[in-house]
């Protein structure tokens, strides 16, 4: 689960998704729910204003008597306007103009007016129906209640004013109470409240085009401007990985990926370099490039291998035939030194120069040598070639030798003479070893050595103990 | 059926907290808590009147009206009319009987404080009531004391009765006494 390879591209879309799902949609959020507030509150605004209206209205027409009056003016409120609706109550809740009860009130309380009871109601008897806000309307101190009603998809507001029992109201009215009643304005605000949704509406989808649009828009420009460059470089890394270092990143981006595509490039190139010179230049020459200043002494093993006959061969082949045997046989024994870990130090001709390093390097070079000597041996395209093989070990010097033109980093010393002189010394398939190294690999090829044997080399001026190594001596398998 | 809701259901939760510690440094900055002096029975009287008829707003309970300082000088204009200056304190002791026995405390204090460009200001006075037995003052801001108060500017049944229809500045025995009710 935790190494599941997830695309940069998905989690840099997911990201932008998450981030434009925050801002964009918060932004959007509070703009609607800003603007529905912003609404609501101008309906109850508008609602205020016309109470404040009618209040007066109903005020001024009630001082003079003229009660008829404000049922004419609230029943034609009704009838001019269908988006408000206006109801006059009493304290109690009941309807005022619905019977006579306050007419007849009045005519006991005051000792002038006179009022005719009306003969029919001129408003149906219908209680209030929101007791609760009435109640809260009615209340100490009398307040002005806004409240929200839906009616299946009809949305209405209502506001309750109180009317205040005005000190110049209780000349009729008497004193003994506070509120008069209540003016009941409900406004339909269907119509504004599907505005609103439609904005609601809008507004939502608005916002997921741009979340969508923008997505898409982004992963589009990373996908180009990013995921495929990435792909291409990596592509080419994978080649050159596979061996193939002809393959070259084709990002040309003018910014870091494109400097990246460069700089994989030239990365190429130098490994393709580093790898064709391989064939021609010793791994220790190699591994000294990075350090040409360093000259030091090592325990090696070195194993020399010369052609013998060579030169009546070339008396019997053309030219052409020669050098591609004598590059069959090198080739053939730079694969065994190879495989046994040794490192070819150079090649002189149809001689190998070769070191192994290590504890086992003695015995891996005394293998090699037999491995070469069976290879000539068996094969029939390398009829009439044979080698001496020299081995020898002991401290060497390792270093840069040349001049600043050219130069070989190699092993030079007199443990490498001794083992160019057994070479030299070793007739057409025969190994020819130090003491050192014979001491060393007697365990292992006991029934292959034979000697000691004296040889007198050339600068020496005491012979050396040297053994031969039998191939055809040595029954298993060398591995 | 028809379906209540209230008018402010939801207004975000986060934005909540903000309003609350808005609102308390805003309850904080204005509390009036303490703002009606306590010494105010060494004021003068605006009526000798014993004012213990039932009224719409004050109940059943005896009133006793006074009038600070500030307010007890050079409110009357020439013309008649009233205007307080800021810092006119009116503060009417409302007894829970209209015939208190000596020495029984107000039920409750309704003051007017004129502050012309208080935010809490009605009409140019901060209407406020005290409850004299925690002390806890309230500010009135709905309009219901206006309301009843403007009453005193035109002809209205209390004291003189104000028939010129004279601006009082909201208040129905105003302080001096008016030439006219003389």
């Amino acid at each position: 689960m935790g190494n599941r390879f997830v695309p940069v591209t998905v989690k840099i879309t997911v990201f932008i998704l998450i981030s434009l799902t925050i801002g964009i949609g918060s932004i959007t959020f509070f703009l609607t729910r800003s603007l529905a507030t912003t609404i609501d509150r101008t309906t109850e605004e508008s609602l205020q204003q016309a109470s404040s209206i009618v209040y007066k209205a109903i005020e001024q027409l009630m001082m003079p008597g003229e009660a008829p009056l404000v049922v004419n003016y609230i029943s034609g409120i009704a009838e001019s306007n269908a988006v408000y609706e206006i109801h006059l109550y009493r304290r109690n809740g009941a309807p005022a103009f619905s019977d006579n009860a306050t007419i007849e009130f009045v005519n006991s309380f005051s000792d002038t007016a006179m009022f005719v009871p009306r003969t029919s109601p001129a408003f149906a008897p219908n209680m209030v129906t929101d007791t609760d806000a009435f109640g809260r309307a009615t209340g100490m101190p009398p307040r002005n209640v806004v409240t929200r009603e839906t009616d299946g998809e009809e949305v209405f507001v209502r506001f309750y004013k109180p009317l205040i029992n005005l000190p110049k109201c209780t000349v009729c009215h008497a004193s003994d109470h506070t509120v008069r009643g209540v003016i009941d304005i409900r406004a339909d605000i269907t119509a504004s409240v599907k505005r609103q949704r439609m904005v609601v509406t809008a507004s939502a989808g608005v916002f997921l085009a741009v979340v969508a649009l923008t997505s898409v828009l982004m992963s589009i420009y990373l996908r180009r401007g990013f995921i495929a460059p990435l792909r291409e470089i990596g592509a080419t890394c994978n080649a050159v990985t596979e061996g193939d270092f002809d393959r070259r990143s084709s990002v040309s981006n003018n910014d870091e990926l494109g400097v990246l595509s460069e700089t994989v490039n030239t990365m190429v190139q130098g490994l393709y370099e580093r790898f064709v010179l391989s064939r021609y230049v010793s791994s220790s020459t190699l591994a000294a490039l990075g350090d040409t200043s360093t000259s030091r002494s090592e325990e090696l093993t070195l194993l020399f291998t010369d052609i013998r006959g060579f030169t009546s061969f070339s008396e019997q082949h053309t030219p052409q035939e020669v050098v591609t045997a004598l590059n069959h046989v090198l080739s053939g024994q730079t694969e065994i030194i190879a495989d046994l870990g040794g490192d070819i130090d150079k090649y002189v001709g149809d001689e190998i120069v070769a070191v192994f390093s290590g504890e086992e390097g003695m015995v891996n070079a005394c293998t090699a040598a037999i491995r070469v000597q069976r290879m000539l041996d068996d094969r029939e395209e390398f009829s009439g070639l044979h080698v001496g093989i020299g081995i020898n070990h002991g401290p060497v010097i390792l270093g840069s030798v040349g001049s600043s033109v050219r130069a070989d980093f190699t092993a030079v010393g007199d443990n490498v003479n001794i083992a160019a002189r057994l070479c030299s010394g070793a007739a057409a398939g025969e190994i020819l070893l130090t003491q050192r190294v014979a001491d060393t690999v007697r365990e292992r090829f006991k029934d292959a050595l034979d000697g000691p044997y004296r040889m007198q080399a050339k600068g020496k001026s005491e012979a050396l103990r040297v053994y031969k190594l039998n191939p055809d001596a040595v029954h298993e398998t060398v591995s | 059926m028809k379906r209540f809701r209230s008018r402010f259901s939801i207004t975000g939760a986060a934005v909540l907290p903000v309003m609350l510690s808005f609102l308390f440094a805003s309850c904080t900055a204005d509390d009036p808590a303490s703002s009606l002096p306590d010494d105010y029975a060494g004021w003068q009287r605006t009526t000798d009147l014993v004012l213990n008829n039932p009224i719409p707003g004050h109940g059943t309970g005896l009133r006793v009206i006074f009038i600070n300082e500030v307010g007890a000088t050079s409110a009357q204009l020439p013309d008649g009319s009233y205007r307080y200056p800021d810092g006119t304190i009116v503060i009417k002791e409302v007894y829970a009987t209209p015939n208190p026995e000596a020495g029984d405390a107000p039920a409750m204090l309704t003051a007017m404080v004129k502050q012309e460009e208080s935010e809490d200001a009605l009409g140019g006075w901060i209407w406020i009531t005290k409850d004299p037995g925690t002390g806890t003052e309230s500010i009135v801001r709905e309009e219901f004391c206006i309301t009843c108060h403007a009453n005193a500017n035109e002809g209205h049944p209390y004291g003189d009765r104000n028939s010129s229809g004279t601006f009082r500045d909201y208040l129905f025995f105003p302080f001096p006494v008016s030439p006219e009710s003389r």
